[in-house]
């Protein structure tokens, strides 16, 4: 073997090591979120699009969520002897970067021109774009779960009474189905 | 007029190489640590494969050249021993992977 034919098989030999090392699948996150969706998505059909309740829930379940994701994740980068603090923070900034034009979307209805029940749908477009795009450049199971939010968003839009909920069932659906095929990969490939 | 074998110029530019990094193994170390801010021995070789005497070998190397910074901690009571790259590290790297870029650009 040549030697720049011996830097090629090295260069093959150390991409294929780092594509060993991605970042574990860590499935609670998943169900977390999925538990979040359950309860939070159907209360909009419940108290109303408009009710106090619905801000409350999510400025409390939203943080905590998120809370708990960096705590898994950072526990199980431990357990696996890996730590990923620039993944994390690109995660963090991804998701409060949804956040951020969410509240910024809330100024449509103070400006007179949506209703809260159009701002709730917006959330979930916006939601899905944002599960879409961490599947094209972070996790690529996610990208799945942005694409039923989409129908969930088409669900707020055509189904008055239980739109919401609907969606709701929908992304805690794919969001548990995501934690077990990442789960049963993860044990295919050990 | 003399016409240079883009292969014999290319293996003058490996010359130049950072002796370091020229195995594969400590190329890949590096690379990873570029990748993910800190990993542990365990870690490194589950990914790499390698046995703790080869690895261990290594990672001393490029601990003694300044290229990674060590840092041992306890889970569970068991000692667990991290490994970051360092600036010097990072910068040797970088050059590394241009001149690789460079030799393989020119030669096809």
């Amino acid at each position: 073997m040549t030697d720049t034919a011996s830097i090629k098989d090295d260069i093959a030999y150390v991409r294929a090591v780092a594509e060993r090392s991605q970042p574990g699948h860590v499935p609670a996150i998943y169900l977390i979120w999925a538990v979040i969706c359950l309860c939070g998505f159907p209360l909009v059909d419940l108290v109303g699009p408009g009710s106090s309740m619905v801000g409350v829930y999510w400025s409390i379940a939203g943080p905590i969520g998120g809370a708990l994701t960096w705590w898994l994740a950072v526990r199980a980068g431990r357990h696996t002897g890996q730590a990923d603090r620039r993944t994390g923070k690109r995660w963090a900034g991804h998701f409060l970067g949804f956040f951020a034009i969410g509240v910024l979307g809330m100024g449509l209805v103070l400006a007179g021109q949506l209703s809260w029940s159009g701002v709730g749908s917006l959330w979930i477009l916006i939601l899905a774009l944002t599960y879409f795009l961490a599947g094209l450049h972070l996790e690529r199971r996610l990208m799945p779960v942005g694409i039923v939010l989409a129908v969930g968003y088409l669900f707020t839009l055509y189904l008055p009474e239980y739109g919401f909920t609907t969606a709701g069932v929908l992304v805690a659906v794919a969001l548990v189905a995501q934690a077990w095929l990442g789960t049963r990969a993860k044990h295919a490939a050990d | 007029m003399q016409r240079t074998d883009p292969e014999v110029g290319g293996l003058e530019e490996l010359g130049s190489l950072r002796r370091l990094l020229e195995h594969r193994i400590r190329l890949a170390i590096c690379i990873l640590l570029s990748e993910h801010d800190a990993m542990s021995f365990s870690r490194l070789k589950q990914v790499l494969e390698e046995s703790d005497g080869s690895l261990g070998t290594h990672l001393r190397k490029l601990e003694d050249g300044g290229y990674l910074a060590v840092e041992k901690s306890y889970r569970d009571r068991r000692p667990v021993t991290w490994y970051e790259l360092t600036d010097k590290g990072r910068s040797r790297l970088k050059q590394h992977v241009q001149h690789l870029a460079r030799l393989i650009e020119r030669v096809g």
